[in-house]
């Protein structure tokens, strides 16, 4: 596991071409964080929460295939799958994510 | 061209009373790259003693494709020839597939080329390149989905792979031709000898089983526009049932008349392991998937529940109704199934059997549990599933076996798979 003070991740090996990372923050996913990740592709919603009260509406962003975003409403996880030699898309990624975690705790201070 | 409306275009319904999905007759199940490859190497590694093996795994194809676009377009008498061929690859696509064009083929052959085809492209991830062509399915998919465009008899063409994706080319490439062999093939047992039955409930869990399943099927699971599904990790296809079922039983009956009963426990073996592996890969997939973190995991409240989301999930599956019937957590589990799609087809082709038949089932249950209790992976989640971690559990000391106890091909009213816990060394 690597930990900085916005997020910790693991990463697993998803197939030859891409790997998978686990991010976990201390906030749970909101509109705001879909409204930053759009900018990485098409957006689409599982609204599970219609079927079962207690689960979570799922989000998928996907840019062709080199990198899908994946979490849910509510949930802190997020999970990314990032082709292997897109390290760049994968750095923007954490870019935002830092920039929505710092909106998430100024947010909570004030 | 016929105008294009959603009476050309062939999807299927999802039966619930079946937990099956059926379309134009031929009954869908979802199955992974890893199981669809695995099996595959299994068959062909038997080919010094079953050279027969290859054309087996082409043929089975040939007859699945056939009798389901034959039952299409006996319902659909407008469709012209244009028509005929949009169905076809649109359906190749949205089962994951891949991706092809049938303009240069025509009721006496012609060629067909792709640079996206699913086992081309999961061979060369599962296993790197091939040193021969291994899309054996599409080769006899693109023979028997012709046939049934051109409204020829099922064996009139013949198809062949030339190049393969699998081997580092940049495209696939099938040439059909008119068969001059005398190759017996016969239609599909189509939706085989079906049972009815209710999604259980069961008492002592959390997880809402009719909620996740209602959840999971209407998912818009299907082929992107490269024809294969990205899905829980691994490229999934809906698969014809009757596929694995022909190839499976065949090469049985190929192993048995070859090596008699030492064969059969060798093949069965064999057919077990593919089951497990299929578990592995599939459901760790799952497990380990944003679709589990968010429908599923909510409603987990023990290590056991695990199990039974797993099930849920496999009652979305198309592969019948599956029930844990006992559950002694760590130790043993009892599955029963119906309507079975083993069972189901082996019935409908074969009649009854002198021994248990539904090995999928059986490598499926044991593979559950050796990733809920000997990985653990409800607490190790997430960790990368790969050869090792597979080697490693079927190694260590808990490993668990599957035993058939019960199965309807030989007359039980259902199918009955037990694992058990065995220790190692």
């Amino acid at each position: 596991m690597v930990e900085n003070e916005f997020y910790t991740w693991v990463q697993i090996r998803n197939c030859r071409r891409f790997y998978k990372r686990y991010y976990t923050t201390n906030f749970k996913a909101d509109q705001s964080l879909l409204g930053l990740l759009e900018i990485f592709g098409l957006l689409e919603v599982q609204a599970f929460s219609k079927y079962a009260p207690c689960a979570l509406d799922a989000f998928s962003i996907k840019l062709e295939s080199e990198i899908d975003i994946s979490g849910a409403l509510g949930s802190e996880e997020i999970q990314v799958t990032i082709l292997k030699t897109a390290p760049h898309i994968l750095q923007a990624f954490e870019n935002t994510l830092i920039q929505w975690v710092k909106m998430q705790q100024q947010n909570a201070l004030s | 061209m016929n105008k294009i409306d959603a009476r050309n275009i062939l999807r299927g319904d999802f039966y619930k009373e079946r937990s099956a999905y059926i379309a134009a007759g031929e009954p869908g199940i979802f199955h992974c790259h890893h199981y669809n490859c695995y099996l595959q190497a299994v068959l062909l590694d038997t080919k010094d003693y079953l050279p027969n093996i290859e054309q087996v795994l082409v043929d089975s194809a040939q007859e699945v494709a056939y009798s389901q676009f034959q039952a299409f377009f006996q319902n659909t008498p407008d469709l012209d020839i244009q028509g005929r061929k949009h169905t076809v690859t649109d359906y190749f696509r949205f089962a994951g597939f891949g991706q092809i064009d049938l303009d240069r083929v025509d009721n006496k052959g012609g060629t067909v080329t792709t640079n996206s085809e699913h086992y081309g492209v999961s061979w060369k991830l599962k296993f790197g390149k091939s040193n021969q062509p291994i899309s054996f399915f599409t080769t006899g998919f693109l023979a028997g989905a012709t046939e049934a465009i051109y409204g020829l008899a099922l064996g009139t063409l013949n198809a062949v792979q030339e190049s393969c994706l699998a081997m580092g080319d940049k495209y696939s490439q099938f040439t059909l031709s008119i068969s001059n062999s005398d190759r017996e093939l016969t239609a599909s047992p189509q939706e085989g000898v079906f049972q009815t039955g209710n999604l259980p409930q069961p008492t002592n869990t959390s997880i809402d089983y009719e909620a996740i399943r209602e959840a999971l099927i209407h998912m818009p699971i299907e082929g992107a526009a490269n024809g294969l599904i990205d899905s829980f990790g691994v490229l999934l296809t809906r698969h014809y049932a009757n596929y694995y079922c022909n190839i499976s039983y065949r090469f049985l009956n190929l192993f048995m008349k070859s090596m008699g009963t030492e064969g059969l426990n060798i093949a069965t073996s064999l057919l077990i392991e593919g089951g497990r592996v299929c578990a592995f890969n599939t459901f760790g997939g799952v497990m380990q998937s944003n679709e589990w973190n968010a429908l599923i995991k909510p409603m987990i409240k023990t290590r056991e529940d695990w199990i039974h989301g797993i099930i849920v999930v496999v009652n979305a599956l198309g592969w019948g109704i599956w029930q844990v019937e006992d559950l002694d957590p760590g130790k043993r589990i009892l599955v029963k199934i119906q309507s079975g799609y083993e069972s189901n087809a082996y019935l409908k082709k074969f009649g009854p059997s002198s021994l248990p038949i539904s090995f999928l089932a059986a490598g499926g249950v044991a593979g559950l549990m050796n990733l809920v209790y000997a990985l653990n992976l409800p607490e190790r989640a997430p960790i990368t599933l790969d050869e090792a971690v597979y080697k490693k559990i079927s190694l260590g000391n808990d490993y668990f076996v599957p035993t058939q106890i019960k199965c309807r091909a030989m007359g039980a009213e259902f199918d009955l798979i037990e694992a058990a816990l065995v220790r190692n060394g």
